[in-house]
């Protein structure tokens, strides 16, 4: 069916935060931090200050004074040794020292943008530098630069999960060991749009309100709230259309903390939006994972451990859930499709002197699956197997399931041999051998590669949705779940209309307003089918018991008499019956004193989520690549996809999310990169420095379905936002160096882009 | 300074503003003339959020000066349909659903439909480098390439 989002954005009516001008806004514009680590020498803003239409600027000694607290993570961690995670202090404004480029340092509110800018550039901002730790594996070394005077080796923590014994053994007993280190360097998220918001106080009721794109308002309110010192009550955030996310602006950032805080003290709206380059160097980023990975296989090629000893970088601080992602968010769907009986994952979590990295589509299983999906192909090579024998000799088989993973998940579903056939057949893997000659003949270098995945959607459970019939014969769904594109409104109002039997364009979803809902926790780990979709299904069944009450009442029947279908309660076996809008519009005129029990309840309902709310969509790609030896250009020829995600809901929107994560993953791998110097400088703070992948780069994809039930699936449908930014960069990396493979080229690091292939084609 | 005073068409539309001369095509359609629909994806001519045609040909608003404006005739994303009538490829985009957060669409039809304005017979190659210069972080374009090729196939079926 047709998205029921998009009537508003085809005549360009969405309503983006950047389209609202309020009357009376202030703008809001941030300086900030120029060199990657140095201790502030001078911060001097009375010539700013001075300036007409500058009407506040805030620096980090005003944060105390303000109230304003720190902005502490959101999710601790503890090490392998029992220890809490280190955490350094981090303040909304910097304060004595800066620790990379992009810190917020100072904002400036003025009549304008342009005055605001003005006066940024009047503010004298004298810093020493100081050493800097930039590389991940550098910072993580001996004798590099310490970041935080009490955290020694720049190491918030190490953390471990899995069989350490069945590892240990799986590698003594092993004929082959095969050893890779595969690197995931951070990119930029990159929505369209650029983070923004507008802040308001009102002074009467003392209540701050925060218009910003989100992936939930609940939860960012808490967040706020929390760093304001206020009562959440007194917070409302409100998120409108959002131009794309991905996970960067789930996170509560600096900015929308101090337009709040500059709203109260100006009396007045404050309005910010980010430019491209302060989204480069300010919005968290995605990856920054170092993995040093290692395969134990007996002779016929079975898999008998995995481990990865990983560096994650953190950035300068730890952002909101960063540590969840480097920790629980790699290993749950860790050796994905693969019975392997020793898995061990460790991770030593390092500060550099860069932005926080947080997670990103996937939030570290795309980098868990493609590290071991490349280590299989690396060992087939070396070994001399079939890769895709080896992978099916592995495969986890219908009969293992439920099949419990040393990493404590039990699989509910799945068929993966089956996947196994289908993708083989629908990307003519056959055929591969024929057009590697074509291309041959055309003088390039064709590589096929394919790449198995699985993922276990999760997110956070706080979810609560309400379903309330109206008089007028719609009815309205909320949840605490927040759209950025995918088309929640569509997905859930097919749901809710599914489960009241009413034609779907009755169904009004809303999100995306924390005071309508108490609780919500947001969208992430693509659980919007898993725990929205429950939460919605079950609270129409809650409102319909509750409104066939009042529909037994109106009919003056006995409620074990009535029966509901298409919208109306009827009393069973006569013709007498109410239509479910009347019932809401009778309600209202039912007397309050006759309204006891269920009656009292009316026609809206509220549930929280309850239930499993762990999927596991999985299948597999491949995609094929022709590679220019004289240019070491790649272009994308063909990708290929099975996917079982367990019942479709709407398959439009479902082959979007897979085409969107796809097209994401052809990005990260084979062009994207954000690039710091030495000294922490950001070489990539444009779109011109920074390549995103264009119309030009991606080619068709031809995707199928393969679904099997998941027992964990109230309504049958397995999370699927995040299923092929998980799967498509393990098959995209096999392709280009399978490519090369007769280059004697055993491994190169992502993004794979004309110059690296080139100096590899040509050492 | 005193302003500048620019009379303009706007989809259609004959339009005054006053504007400074530093201001962008994007700033005074956005700000003054309360045409959101074209966006800020960068400002540097590098998304193409913010297209519009000027006297037919596709521009980015974002390095387009306000002034050139004057006694020329711009088009943007707010005067392609007909009322409640959508234009073919808003129709396609919709049946297809080749969008998703939104934000690239309105730039992204604009430049679909200069490209259709040249080329009613675009090959996919073509549409792929035509829509080079607008970028979608969301949908891997997959969607978008087919609106556009589907809608010229119809707009040349309906022509003939
Ligand atoms: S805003 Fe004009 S090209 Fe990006
Ligand atoms: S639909 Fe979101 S950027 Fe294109």
């Amino acid at each position: 069916m047709y998205r029921v989002e998009d009537d508003r954005l085809l005549v360009g009516a969405g309503r983006y935060v950047e389209d609202a001008y309020p009357a009376d806004a202030l703008s809001m514009v941030v300086l900030r931090s120029p060199v990657g680590h140095g201790t502030i020498e001078a911060l001097d803003i009375s010539a700013a200050e001075e300036m007409d239409g500058v009407t506040l600027i805030l620096t980090g000694n005003d944060l105390d004074r303000l109230g304003v607290r720190p902005m502490a993570s959101r999710m601790p961690v503890t090490g392998v040794d029992g220890k809490p995670m280190l955490e350094p202090e981090r303040p909304a404004l910097a304060r004595g020292k800066v620790t990379y480029v992009g810190q917020p340092v100072a904002v400036i509110l003025a009549e304008s943008p342009e005055i605001a800018q003005d006066a940024a550039e009047a503010i004298v901002l004298d810093i020493a530098d100081l050493p800097a730790a930039v590389d991940l594996e550098a910072a993580a070394s001996d004798g590099a630069p310490q970041i935080w005077d009490d955290i020694p080796g720049n190491r918030s923590f190490t953390w471990e999960k899995g069989d350490r014994a069945a590892t240990q053994s799986g590698f003594a007993e092993a004929d082959h060991v095969i050893e890779l280190t595969v690197r995931h360097p951070r990119v930029s998220i990159a929505p369209i749009e650029t983070r923004g918001c507008i802040a308001d106080f009102d002074v009467e009721t003392g209540r701050y309100t925060l218009t910003t794109p989100s992936q939930g308002v609940v939860a960012l309110r808490a967040a706020m709230a929390d760093y304001l010192g206020a009562d959440e009550a007194d917070v409302r955030v409100i998120t409108e259309d959002v131009g794309g996310s991905f996970a960067v602006k789930i996170w509560p950032y600096p900015e929308q903390l101090l337009a709040l805080v500059a709203a109260r003290a100006s009396r007045r709206p404050v309005k910010w939006i980010g430019s491209r380059t302060e989204s480069f160097v300010s919005d968290a980023m995605g990856r920054g994972r170092v993995d040093r990975a290692k395969l134990a296989l007996d002779r016929d090629g079975k898999f008998l451990a995995f481990r990865i000893d990983a560096l994650a970088d953190m950035g300068a601080f730890l952002n909101a859930v960063a540590p969840s992602i480097v920790t629980t968010g790699a290993i749950r769907p860790y050796a994905h499709v693969y019975k392997i009986p020793g898995l061990l994952y460790r991770v030593d979590a390092i500060f550099t002197n860069t932005m926080m990295t947080d997670a990103y589509r996937g939030a570290g299983k795309p980098e868990s699956c493609s590290t071991l999906e490349r280590l299989i192909d690396v060992a087939a090579h070396e070994l001399g197997f079939d890769r895709v024998e080896l992978r099916r000799k592995n495969l986890i088989q219908p009969a293992d399931l439920p099949y419990d993973t040393p990493m404590g998940e039990t699989y509910d579903g799945g068929d993966f041999p089956a996947i196994a056939e289908k993708i083989l057949v629908a990307a003519d893997w056959a055929g591969v051998a024929g057009r590697r000659a074509e291309s041959a003949r055309k003088g390039l270098l064709r590589g096929a590669g394919l790449g198995f995945h699985l993922h276990a959607t999760g997110g956070s459970v706080a979810e609560r949705s309400e379903v309330r019939a109206l008089p007028d014969g719609t009815v309205l769904v909320r949840t605490g779940t927040q759209d950025s594109g995918q088309g929640h409104r569509t997905a859930l109002a097919i749901v809710a209309a599914e489960t009241l039997e009413v034609p779907v364009e009755k169904i009004r979803v809303e999100q995306g307003d924390s005071d309508w809902l108490e609780k919500g926790g947001g969208t992430g780990g693509s659980n919007l089918l898993s725990i929205a979709g429950n939460t919605v299904h079950r609270t129409a069944l809650k409102m319909l018991d509750q409104a066939k009450q009042v529909a037994a009442h109106m009919l003056e029947a006995a409620v074990q008499d009535v029966e509901y279908g298409q919208g109306e309660f009827r009393i069973a076996g006569t013709d007498r019956k109410i239509g479910l809008a009347q019932v809401a519009a009778d309600w209202d005129s039912i007397p309050a004193d006759q309204r006891d029990g269920e009656l009292g309840s009316g026609c809206v309902a509220q549930l929280d989520f309850e239930g499993l709310h762990t999927t596991f969509p999985n299948g597999a790609y491949v995609c094929e690549v022709e590679v220019d030896p004289d240019t070491g250009a790649v272009q994308v020829d063909r990708f290929t996809g099975v996917d079982d995600l367990g019942r479709v809901i709407n398959e439009p929107t479902a082959l979007g999310q897979l085409h969107g994560g796809i097209g994401q993953s052809i990005g990260e791998v084979l062009m994207e990169g954000l690039i710091y110097d030495e000294q922490g400088q950001v070489l990539t703070g444009s779109l011109m420095d920074y390549a995103l992948p264009r119309a030009d780069q991606i080619p068709f994809m031809d995707l199928n379905w393969a679904p099997t039930d998941s027992p964990n699936a109230l309504i049958g449908a397995k999370g699927v936002g995040e299923v092929s930014s998980i799967g498509a960069p393990g098959a995209i990396m096999n392709a280009v160096l399978d490519a090369l493979r007769d280059r004697d080229v055993r491994h190169l690091d992502i993004p794979l882009t004309p110059e690296k292939i080139w100096k590899a084609l040509h050492p | 300074m005193a302003k500048l005073h620019v009379s303009t068409t706007v989809n259609g539309e004959p339009s005054e503003f006053l504007c400074e001369a530093s201001d962008t095509m994007l700033d005074v359609l956005r700000g003054p003339l309360g045409l959101t629909g074209s966006k800020e994806g960068c400002a540097t001519g590098d998304c193409g959020a913010c297209s519009v045609t000027l006297d037919g040909r596709l521009v980015c608003a974002c390095l387009m000066l306000a002034v050139e404006a004057d006694g020329a005739e711009i088009e943007t994303i707010e005067g392609m349909s007909q009322g409640e009538k959508l234009h073919p490829l808003q129709q396609k985009f919709l049946e297809l659903a080749a969008l998703q957060c939104g934000i690239c669409t309105p730039g992204m039809l604009v430049a679909a439909k200069s490209l259709l304005e040249q080329n009613m017979n675009p090959t996919e190659t073509e549409v792929r480098y035509w829509l080079a210069g607008n970028l979608c972080r969301c949908t891997g374009y997959d969607k978008i390439v087919h609106a556009v090729l589907d809608t010229a196939a119809e707009m040349r079926e309906a022509a003939r």
